[in-house]
């Protein structure tokens, strides 16, 4: 994201007096809204995840309970945690090479069609519904696509777990993969492609020059682009959903279950403030992180 | 040896390029094709003949019609509502310095980064106890919610683009301070404003993931129907509701070029 210099700006100085009043005024509804319903949920499933679940009723019992956290420790619940982190991972990583190339090519590109074609796909992919790219994935890739094929080929049964854990897989790299490149692209415009040029003319193969410039000097971005998709694929809901088939059962699952399958507000609301606290581990981690390998200007 | 080195990466790195974009094409052309599809049932890949009966089921179809109508219109009131707020707050965040502010900035924007699944189980809660039950309204408080913060991001970036001396310029002129925002401000960040309510406008209508735990069988929304509808069955319908969709997202995405260009969007470079 392009963001303005202190000098392109307004004097910024801060306003005073009754024209200060009113512009707070103009941001108090935001902030209003923000607070109670943003934060309020939040507080809300907090309060939720400590109370006591009645079996057979949608309202819970005020007492108070540490149970619901002490169920999630049980074997079978940390299994989903743990599967959820892996093919996310896996999936972040793919998608980290993917990106890398995408950005790294449209980055050597100032202008001209192909530049311009990237930057609407990428820009587009993110717009296009969730819904229809994994109901075009689950075209591809299900019975009437590639797994057809396959099935066809080896023999494959319907419910084969890595096959559908694949195709979970799958589903985050094309999730992730666009907004990664584009928070890729930010940082690779920035890096001067003329020190891999003198790299090589002083004698280094292409890869070479490449890994001890560029690649050396994007780590902070690749490092945010990474914990960015982190955070996306743990808490991906619909993919796990249509591709998984039902086999492979990812923690936000688990949450719309204790509201659509088996009412357990309380239960639900502890696997959410789990995830929830996942995620924002995973994004604080990164960003110290970056702030740690960044040189000390190159921030924004 | 340093030459074939160099080729064979070159060639690897054109590869994984080629491919990571058809990658990213292909379910969506996947789609494409199989909603003209001639076939009555869901067939193998490609299609032996083509018809719009898939089309033509949609818009004949009042289940997705209902839902259809229900995103536009709360897709609409969700744009309206989320850059008014935006803009309000963005104005505020712009013309004022107060210790905090980063602190603001961060709490509006950080609805961004919960999991919709937190969001949405977290306002059932919520909205279960306050006893709200307009469904509705719910809908658009959630999706309120998670359009700001790209409202106030946009507005925000478009106020800081601005000229300092075009403010100067009009208070030497003898307007004042009020009348500087209102009639130089806003004019000249109005590009911003309309970029901020596409977005919200296409956020809104894409949302699912939250919106599941807040719809009802009366009140639901084009995406939540096609989460319904493809947990049950698998046709073609859906096929071509996601053309439609993406009908829409091309719109959006080349109003956002004409209005903001891409480019700026994505960031030039060495600037």
């Amino acid at each position: 994201m392009a963001v303005a210099t202190a000098t392109t700006g307004f004097e910024r100085g801060s306003v005073r007096g009754p024209l200060r009043l009113s512009l707070l005024l103009l941001a108090l509804p935001a902030f209003f809204v923000i607070t109670v319903f943003f934060l309020g949920p939040l507080v809300m499933l907090a309060l939720e995840s400590v109370r006591t679940f009645v079996p057979g009723r949608v309202t819970s019992d005020p007492t108070f309970t540490l149970g619901n956290y002490e169920k999630l420790l049980h074997p079978a619940f940390i299994h989903f945690f743990l599967d959820t982190f892996r093919l996310s991972f896996i999936a972040v990583i793919i998608s980290l090479v993917l990106s890398y190339a995408i950005a790294y090519f449209v980055a050597r590109r100032r202008s001209g069609a192909v530049r311009s074609f990237y930057v609407a796909l990428l820009i587009g992919m993110l717009f296009v519904s969730g819904m229809v790219r994994v109901y075009g994935l689950s075209l591809s890739l299900g019975t009437v696509g590639l797994f057809g094929l396959l099935r066809e080929v080896l023999g494959l049964e319907r419910n084969n777990i890595l096959f559908l854990e694949a195709n979970v897989i799958i589903g985050i790299v094309h999730y992730t993969t666009p907004v990664m490149a584009l928070t890729l692209l930010g940082t690779l415009q920035h890096i001067d492609h003329r020190l891999e040029s003198a790299a090589q003319v002083l004698g280094a193969t292409r890869a070479r020059a490449f890994m001890d410039t560029t690649l050396a000097l994007s780590v902070p971005g690749m490092t945010s682009a990474f914990a960015l998709g982190y955070a996306m694929a743990i808490s991906a809901f619909t993919i796990p959903v249509f591709l998984g088939n039902g086999i492979v059962v990812a923690v936000t699952m688990l949450i719309y279950q204790r509201f659509s399958e088996i009412p357990n507000y309380p239960f639900g609301s502890a696997i959410a403030v789990s995830l929830l606290a996942t995620s924002m581990v995973v994004v604080l981690a990164g960003l110290w992180l970056v702030r740690r390998l960044s040189p000390a200007v190159s921030q924004a | 040896m340093k030459r074939i080195i160099d080729n064979i990466w070159l060639c690897l790195f054109g590869f994984v390029v080629v491919a990571t974009t058809l990658f990213l094409l292909a379910p969506l052309l996947m789609v494409l094709v199989m909603s003209f599809d001639g076939r009555s049932f869901v067939g193998r890949f490609p299609p032996p003949s083509l018809s719009l009966q898939w089309y033509a089921k949609f818009f004949s179809d009042d289940y997705f019609l209902d839902g259809l109508w229900t995103s536009i219109t709360l897709g609409l009131s969700t744009a309206a509502a989320a850059t008014v707020l935006g803009t309000g707050a963005a104005l505020f965040l712009d013309r004022t310095r107060f210790r905090g502010r980063h602190f603001l900035i961060a709490l509006f924007l950080s609805p961004l980064i919960v999991p919709h699944i937190v969001l949405g189980f977290g306002l059932l809660v919520l909205l279960r106890h306050a006893g709200l039950d307009n469904v509705f309204l719910s809908l658009l408080i959630g999706h309120v919610v998670v359009t700001i913060p790209y409202a106030i991001r946009i507005v925000l970036t478009s106020l800081q683009g601005l000229k300092a001396n075009l403010v100067e310029a009009a208070m030497a002129l003898g307007a004042t301070e009020y009348r500087a925002i209102w009639d130089v401000v806003l004019p000249l960040s109005r590009t911003g404003v309309v970029a901020a309510s596409v977005v919200a406008l296409a956020v809104s209508m894409d949302e699912v993931t939250m919106s599941v735990f807040l719809i009802d069988p009366f009140t639901y929304t084009l995406s939540t129907a096609l989460f319904a509808t493809m947990r049950d069955s698998f046709n073609l319908v859906i096929a071509a509701a996601s053309v439609l969709l993406m009908g829409i997202t091309c719109m959006a995405v080349l109003l956002l070029d004409r209005l903001v260009g891409l480019d700026r969007i994505a960031g030039q470079g060495d600037r």
